[in-house]
């Protein structure tokens, strides 16, 4: 049965995906006082694309998009969705997790370079800007297993119960802060989509020119798929476990219209983070989660 | 035993005939078939001691003090010389059909004579089980190597980044040789089996263990000459240096601190965490910004070879404190030969590259896959076995490491172990992502980048298989390491669901686009949907022209460029009909590699 209901989750999930990322660009334009677009133009968009023709002709050229997509789905397999273990757990899934977040920026790095009119250019800052997200995740997911005493991401949150947030409030608030603003770097959610000039621009750019069609489609349902993920695990991270699965759900899809509100909020309102600000930033939080495991063992 | 001394006596044979030949055939033949019987026997030795996990030794007394001719075979001497035995084998078979102008075909002789002798020191590095002759063997392997990575043409000196690299090397083996002297101080023997190292208590046995091992496997900061050794090392020979190197490294460490009569001091695991930390995430910068194809391998390698270190440091930890993880020196050998195989692998298709692309500067190659299909294929599955990206033994091995580093951090009680803990996660978690991207970003630019104008493209197809083939041999034993090997069951399991949805994915994108390019047909006879149909024909104008199917182009059409409307749809057709067969085979080799997947992981269930 729980079985059963960790894959009615995940089918939720691949469903409602686009609906959040819309979700989250709404609350953006309205809180700037924008019409903007709806929240179902996601679902407009990828529509349009998969009934384009593709324009790829090499058997390898679908690798790329196939592989950002199955890194998306095996991170949402990984990630516990309300009381439920995910549908992949097991002592150590973290780590897998971690790998699924790292891979699906592989390929697309190597996607957004490969046929780019400018080979390379702006690699070492968008791989940087990825490798802090990684490393904050790591130290974020270090502090919840920590104090949740789990060796596998259900487990721990299982552990997170209230006497247990209570006791690490400090610890927990920094990693669920630095755990959400890697979450919209990662998917380059405001304020960290001012890219205009500088090179995650110009990869996107390159994606957007070199795919088309059915292959851009999965791209960008990978990531409304990775940004729904993330936020699950940050809402999870910062919100206390209910004990009745309805409540549970309805805790998880609140959290969540908090946090796309928030996400638009911060859009609307915090000024943009152009290349250089927006590593520091992210460094800044980096530097935090990594604090969150010493805030844990001090036990504050 | 006996086939290792058999395997022993076949390299001596091989270097000899190689040497003494008269025609250069024969010389190739006979050192080629030296390399690899004595591959071939030493890994069936090998073998032979992992499953009946028998110890064998010879020992001949010298007359030299502290020295015997001490040698022999345990499980610990097997687990870490099997993947490097496998490679140099390897580099053997791929050695045997060389193309003009490179080292093996230009001096038969000078190569296959460096090549068994370097195999045979490196065994003896590997059996060794007293530390003179240790040191000896390491000596000597070090300079058959470092003539072997001169390569012809070159013996008028070697060029600086070289001349660093194996004046590190040297720098570490002097290092080894005092810490050899001071743990000699006091006991009788240097043997390992005694495991008597009395003067191993002295911090200053432990200091310059860890400088001298990480001066031989280049980690931080003696990496800059490793790093920039392969440059001026002919073709797949960087092998050598880069992949045998570290590994028997890392076994000489922790053979050696198993023989100390006290355990490591407490300091001794967390600095090689620290050093190997150090070493993973600036190798891992590094690979980001290099240029040069075998430059950013070599500092790919170096990452792995900071994350083996980290492990091993882990290791001493954990050994020491007996918590209950399974990071140990297991996890470690079975990280570095996943390490060996797959940098060697690279290594190959980065010499497939040069062969055929002509440069190794990535910012002369791009669009190289359409040359070279089966080279890109395999390049891309060794740059997801080197990055610690599933389905491979790299993320079996990085993330079970990683688990066992939190499970360290729960448990921590003091904040020294947090401190270090976090710092390991998240060096580990930092390298392994920055070298996935370099190499993500490699194979974009290599294999799907814009051609550049003035780059000397490949005139030919595919390079010839018995240069492919073994690297499709180092790969097919690669999923066999992980198969059989794999610490982490569960994570074989996750990996076999990622791969179900890829699989659905790409078939299923298959499916679609097969269609499509139908339906681009119909429309390019039709007059619609030109552009598509212009841009497909020129894709796919390499094909092989059939007579009577394409008439030859007008010359009035060869002047203007412009091909009829009714021959581009007859070319489209039949490159339709020839795609749609080619994606047959595709999905073959999809459903083939599922099942096999399936099959093993219900075996290893």
């Amino acid at each position: 049965m729980s079985s059963l209901i960790s894959w009615a989750a995940i089918l939720l999930s691949l469903a409602l995906c686009p609906l959040f990322s819309g979700f989250v660009d709404r609350m953006t334009a309205f809180f700037a006082g924008r019409d903007g677009d709806g929240m179902l133009q996601p679902y407009r968009d990828l529509l349009t694309l998969a009934r384009k023709r593709g324009r790829r002709v090499m058997f390898i050229d679908g690798v790329i998009p196939a592989g950002v997509l199955t890194a998306s789905c095996l991170l949402l397999f990984t990630t516990p969705l309300g009381t439920e273990a995910s549908a992949l757990s097991f002592p150590g899934d973290f780590a897998l997790w971690m790998v699924a977040l790292a891979s699906g920026r592989t390929f697309g790095v190597a996607a957004a370079f490969g046929r780019s009119g400018f080979p390379g250019f702006g690699a070492g800052r968008l791989a940087i800007r990825s490798t802090l997200v990684c490393i904050t995740a790591f130290a974020a997911l270090a502090t919840i297993l920590a104090v949740g005493d789990g060796t596998s991401l259900a487990a721990a949150l299982e552990g997170l119960t209230g006497r247990a947030r209570a006791d690490y409030i400090v610890a927990l608030l920094a990693a669920s802060f630095a755990f959400a603003v890697a979450t919209l770097a990662e998917s380059g959610k405001a304020p960290f989509d001012d890219l205009a000039g500088w090179e995650p621009k110009l990869a996107h750019d390159a994606v957007e020119r070199d795919f088309g069609g059915p292959e851009l489609a999965m791209l960008k349902y990978a990531e409304h798929l990775k940004l729904w993920t993330l936020g699950c695990m940050a809402v999870q991270i910062a919100l206390p476990r209910l004990d009745l699965d309805p409540l549970d759900a309805a805790r998880v899809f609140a959290g969540l219209a908090v946090f796309g509100a928030l996400a638009g909020l911060a859009g609307a309102f915090a000024p943009r983070l152009d290349g250089k600000r927006s590593v520091l930033a992210l460094g800044a939080a980096c530097a935090l989660a990594v604090m969150s495991p010493f805030l844990a063992w001090i036990r504050i | 035993m006996r086939w290792m001394s058999w395997s022993l006596l076949a390299f001596a044979v091989g270097a000899l005939g190689a040497c003494t030949a008269v025609r250069e055939r024969s010389a190739r033949f006979l050192g080629a078939l030296g390399s690899i019987a004595g591959c071939g026997l030493a890994l069936y030795s090998l073998s032979l001691t992992i499953l009946h996990r028998n110890i064998e030794t010879r020992l001949v007394e010298w007359t030299l003090p502290y020295a015997s001719l001490n040698f022999g075979i345990d499980s610990l001497t097997a687990f870490w010389f099997s993947p490097v035995a496998a490679v140099l084998g390897l580099c053997a078979l791929s050695a045997l059909r060389q193309p003009p102008g490179e080292y093996a075909a230009n001096r038969p002789r000078e190569h296959w004579l460096l090549f068994n002798l370097a195999f045979a020191f490196f065994a003896l590095v590997a059996l060794a089980g007293n530390g003179v002759f240790f040191l000896t063997a390491w000596a000597l392997a070090l300079a058959a190597v470092f003539f072997l990575c001169l390569g012809g043409g070159r013996w008028r000196g070697l060029e600086p980044p070289g001349r660093v690299r194996w004046t590190t090397a040297y720098f570490g083996w002097g290092c080894l040789l005092a810490a050899l002297l001071v743990a000699a101080a006091g006991s009788g023997s240097l043997n390992f089996q005694s495991a008597n190292f009395t003067g191993a208590s002295s911090d200053w046995f432990w200091i310059l263990l860890l400088a001298g091992f990480a001066a031989l496997a280049g980690l931080f900061p003696f990496c800059h000459g490793h790093a920039d050794a392969p440059v001026a090392v002919p073709g797949r020979i960087a092998a050598f240096p880069e992949g045998a190197v570290p590994a028997l490294a890392f076994h000489g460490l922790v053979r050696l601190s198993l023989q100390t009569a006290t355990p490591p001091p407490a300091w001794f695991g967390p600095a090689l965490i620290a050093v190997g930390g150090v070493t993973a995430v600036y190798a891992g910068w590094r690979t980001l910004t290099q240029s040069d194809l075998s430059r950013l391998l070599a500092w790919s390698a170096l990452k792995n070879t900071g994350l083996a270190a980290l492990a091993i440091g882990a290791g001493f930890i954990f050994r020491a404190g007996e918590r209950p993880t399974r990071t140990d020196f297991s996890i470690a050998a079975f990280f570095v030969a996943n390490q060996v195989m797959s940098g060697a692998l690279l290594f190959f298709c980065a010499d497939n590259i040069r062969l055929r692309g002509g440069s190794r500067s990535l910012r002369h190659l791009g669009g190289l896959f359409r040359a070279l299909p089966a080279t890109g294929t395999l390049f891309l599955l060794g740059a997801l076995w080197a990055s610690l990206l599933p389905p491979f033994g790299g993320f079996a091995a990085g993330s079970r490491i990683l688990a066992d580093l939190v499970t360290g951090l729960t448990l921590s009680d003091s904040l020294a172990d947090v401190l270090l803990f976090v710092f390991a996660g998240a060096t580990l978690t930092g390298g392994a992502v920055l070298g996935a991207l370099a190499l993500g970003r490699a194979f974009g630019l290599v294999f799907f980048g814009q051609a550049k104008a003035g780059s000397a493209y490949p005139s030919k197809k595919e390079t010839p298989s018995s240069l492919v083939a073994p690297m499709g041999m180092v790969f097919f034993g690669a999923y066999l390491v992980f198969a059989t090997g794999t610490a982490f069951p569960a994570a074989t399991r996750a990996t076999l669901a990622a791969l179900t949805v890829f699989a659905a994915l790409f078939i299923g994108w298959r499916l679609v686009f097969a269609r499509r390019i139908g339906k681009a047909g119909k429309a390019g006879v039709a007059g619609q949907g030109r552009e598509k149909a212009s841009g497909s024909v020129a894709a796919y104008s390499a094909l092989p022209s059939v007579d009577g199917v394409f008439p030859d182009a007008t010359p009035a059409e060869e002047a203007s460029g412009v091909e009829s409307d009714s021959r581009n749809a007859l070319r489209l057709r039949f490159s339709c009909a020839t795609r749609l067969a080619a994606s047959g085979r595709v999905w073959l080799g999809v459903v083939c590699f599922a099942v096999v997947t399936l099959a093993l992981w219900l075996w290893t269930r």
